[in-house]
């Protein structure tokens, strides 16, 4: 069952300088062997907990397909919550426990159904001006995702101090981009700031924005909101820098995301299948089965 | 066949009249949902016996006292019954409160026969009941013999060894308890239970299927059922006494801490940990106050001198003044806690975590779970809350929030909402919620407000949404859907009419019209 094949590696590897007395550096000769084979295998496992898991249909959003520990990364764009989730629901999926601070309003439903699994939800509510602020120090390391609501406002030391936390402990801070326009022409505090969106995204690792989005499956008086087709562009610093843009469905079908793959992003083909829809659509309940198989 | 168990039952006349308190010279009736389930001595010699109704009742007697009927007072009342007879054997059964029973072979043997250990228990019993109504024994072959034995002893029936047959041959079937089959056999001409138990069992099997067959086994003195037995509760509880009464809050929680730790060990010791813990303070006044706080994955030494301090920190001041007598804010004469008591509320074993095998998942749930104790002790108990399933029609009915510290952040199971709610929207499900809708206003292509009728058609299809002084034109929509809720309960009745709307500008939301008001309570963000 276990494989022990790389023990005989360690009669390989080269012990401490021939010729020294082998009795008395016995003791020696062990432990650096040992030394030698933790180096060996170190970084193995460091690469693996370096990262965490994103859910398979956003692994184009991000350099190599995983989220990076120490990791911010700021989600604008108007319909930005559900990508968010789609975000955190990665690394939730396989075992980390993440952490909602300041956003009270919040779907769970629609979390769950984005994959975040809410066993391992805390949903956290600091009162006062610099409880929230607080509350995310003091939560990263002790869960692997942060998810901070729009209305929580962080300084610009708030931020380096978080920035260094983070990098130290090995979370990922997924926050809601201050300011953004709640489709009706409501904002939800924050200035608008000269592009629209970017009062969160400061001193961001990665920026996912939403540039178009476009629902599928509300018709006039029947249908049901069914799937939308979301444009996200990503842009960022160091290995995320490469700005690219990403066509999902978000919230797919079921309530997780989907990815459009290349021949979707060209043609409407596909698109048209979610399009048609089960006519039954008229009342809720009736013929919910996934459209996008 | 196993042979029925020998047993002892012993019976207090009239215990739910007793129970309230009231001497049975009186006459007074038990009711329980109009009718008399208990009378006492002086009342059943006006005629007032159990099954009548309650003006029947009064006619008869016209100074009648009425109480309605407690169990838990019954119960309560019975408790010294049950610690008298605590020594004449370990395991008592309480059959209901005024009757218990236990197995007699042990006891008997030890004491030297059924006549020494009936003339014991009755002794016993009268002893712990002090006069205040009769008791009588029976022992029997089978709790069911047994208890005909004790309703018809005078004060003590001894039903000997394989005689049940014989002692109840001659009794009337109405005393099987079971009105229908009692009833059918009483036109078939069958009077007594020797009667019964003479028809061939076969027989009684086709006609009344296994329940009179069961009856019948009962009738021929066959008893079968065990005796539930229930090892007495011990008394779990731990106190300290202070003396001189303990002015500050700090000397009372180091206290509790060492109190904790005690009750701990005693229940490590029997491999038991305690859900709710009741924290009992008393004043020098004499004051007492209760509160009693519970946790689902077990309370450690730690969490109870948690609780006894913020029990202490919030508990609103006995005889005047601002602050508890327990208040750090300084010392009164005279109002000191004298004694704190602490008894272990639900025992249940003590929970074996599986952990992990390589122990990641483990160590990242103790993680989470002492940040949440950690901010909850910050913040207070509301800071950190944890998703439960709720169930509903309503988005934000489906999954409610718990406080984290009333559950096991560590190992929690939510228990998947696979049944349906006829009415709830289907996936996907809006992202953001609005904890305070927003008032709308939704009008058609004419500008009047979009209104539902009775019949749950639309007056106009929705053409504008306007929210917060904005207005932008709808492109697609769908609705109404109906829900009308708790139509049962006056103030709680809710009728709505839900939309889904979607704006020019891309929002999707839904719309709910209630009582000619719109508001977004939900947005597929």
């Amino acid at each position: 069952m276990f494989d022990t094949g790389w023990m005989a590696d360690a009669e390989n590897i080269p012990g401490p300088a021939p010729g020294s007395d082998p009795a008395s550096d016995a003791p020696h000769r062990g432990r650096d062997h040992l030394r030698l084979l933790g180096e060996r295998v170190a970084p193995l496992l460091a690469a693996h907990e370096r990262t965490l898991p994103a859910l398979d249909p956003l692994r184009d959003l991000f350099p190599d397909g995983v989220l990076r520990r120490g990791w911010t990364i700021a989600v604008g764009g108007e319909v930005a919550t559900s990508l968010a989730l789609a975000v955190a629901a990665g690394p939730s999926a396989s075992g980390s426990w993440t952490a909602v601070v300041g956003d009270p309003g919040l779907g769970l439903a629609a979390a769950a159904e984005a994959g975040v699994v809410l066993e391992r939800l805390l949903m956290v509510e600091a009162p006062g001006s610099r409880g929230a602020v607080e509350a995310t120090a003091a939560l990263v390391g002790a869960v692997d995702v942060l998810l901070v609501g729009s209305e929580v406002r962080f300084g610009a030391a708030d931020h380096r101090r978080l920035a260094a936390r983070l990098r130290e402990r090995g979370s990922v801070l997924i926050r809601l981009a201050e300011g953004r326009r709640h489709g009706a022409g409501v904002w939800t505090g924050g200035a608008r700031s000269s592009n629209g969106w970017v009062g969160g995204s400061h001193g961001a690792d990665v920026c996912l924005r939403i540039v178009s989005s476009r629902w599928r499956g509300l018709e006039d008086g029947w249908g049901l909101l069914r799937s939308r087709r979301v444009s996200v562009q990503v842009t960022g610093r160091g290995a995320a820098g490469r700005p690219r843009t990403v066509d999902l469905l978000l919230p797919g079908p079921d309530g997780s995301p989907v990815l459009l793959g290349p021949a979707a992003r060209d043609a409407t083909a596909p698109l048209r299948s979610i399009e048609e829809g089960p006519a039954d659509l008229g009342c809720p309940g009736a013929g919910d089965a996934a459209v996008v198989a | 066949m196993s042979a029925p168990v020998r047993t002892l039952v012993a019976r207090c006349d009239h215990w739910p009249v007793v129970a309230l308190g009231h001497p049975i010279t009186e006459p007074v009736a038990v009711v329980a949902t109009g009718r008399v389930v208990a009378a006492s001595v002086a009342a059943r010699s006006h005629g007032v016996v159990p099954g009548l109704r309650l003006p029947t009742a009064a006619a008869r007697c016209v100074d009648l006292a009425v109480r309605e009927r407690d169990l838990a007072i019954e119960a309560r009342a019975f408790a010294p019954v049950v610690a008298a007879l605590n020594d004449v054997t370990p395991a008592l059964e309480v059959s209901r409160p005024g009757m218990c029973s236990f197995a007699a072979r042990g006891p008997s043997r030890y004491l030297g026969g059924d006549e020494v250990l009936a003339e014991i228990v009755l002794e016993r019993v009268k002893q712990a009941l002090e006069g205040r109504t009769g008791v009588r024994v029976g022992i029997a072959d089978g709790p069911f013999t047994a208890e005909l034995a004790a309703e018809l002893a005078d004060p003590v029936r001894i039903v000997e060894p394989a005689g049940s047959a014989a002692f109840l041959a001659p009794l009337p079937v109405r005393l099987l308890g079971l009105p229908e089959l009692t009833d059918v056999l009483a036109r078939l001409g069958i009077g007594t239970l020797g009667a019964f138990a003479a028809l061939p069992g076969a027989d009684v099997m086709t006609r009344f299927g296994p329940e009179g067959r069961r009856a019948q086994c009962l009738a021929a003195g066959a008893d079968e059922r065990p005796l539930a037995l229930r090892a007495p509760p011990a008394d779990w509880s731990v106190s300290a006494e202070f003396d001189p009464p303990a002015d500050r809050l700090d000397r009372v929680a180091f206290c509790a801490r060492a109190l904790a730790e005690e009750l701990h060990r005693r229940l490590e010791a029997v491999g038991m940990s305690c859900v709710g813990v009741a924290v009992e303070v008393e004043t020098g006044e004499g004051e007492s106050f209760v509160r009693l706080w519970r946790h689902e994955g077990g309370l450690s030494t730690a969490d109870i001198a948690d609780r006894v301090r913020w029990f202490l920190d919030g508990r609103p001041t006995g005889s005047g003044g601002s602050g508890g007598p327990a208040g750090s804010s300084g010392s009164r004469s005279g109002t000191g806690i004298t004694r704190l008591r602490l008894t272990p509320d639900e025992l249940a074993p003590v929970r074996v975590r599986q952990l992990g095998f390589w122990g990641g998942e483990a160590e990242a749930d103790e993680r989470a779970a002492r940040i949440a104790a950690r901010l909850c002790g910050r913040w207070g108990a509301d800071a950190v809350q944890v998703p439960a399933w709720g169930g509903g029609r309503q988005a934000d009915e489906q999954i409610t929030l718990v406080p984290a510290a009333t559950v096991d952040v560590r190992d929690r199971r939510l228990a998947g909402d696979d049944r349906p709610w006829p009415g709830r929207l289907p996936a996907p499900s809006p992202a953001r919620l609005l904890p305070a809708p927003w008032p709308a206003e939704v009008q058609d292509a004419s500008g009047a407000t979009v209104r539902v009728d009775g019949r749950g058609s639309v007056s106009a299809p929705p053409a504008r949404l306007a929210v917060g002084g904005r207005s932008s034109a709808v492109v697609a929509w769908a609705g109404p859907w109906p829900t009308e809720e708790r139509w049962w309960d006056r103030r709680a009745r809710r009728r709505r009419a839900r939309f889904q709307l979607l704006t020019g500008d891309g929002l999707g939301c839904l719309a709910v019209l209630e009582r000619g008001r719109w508001q977004l309570t939900a947005l597929w963000d």
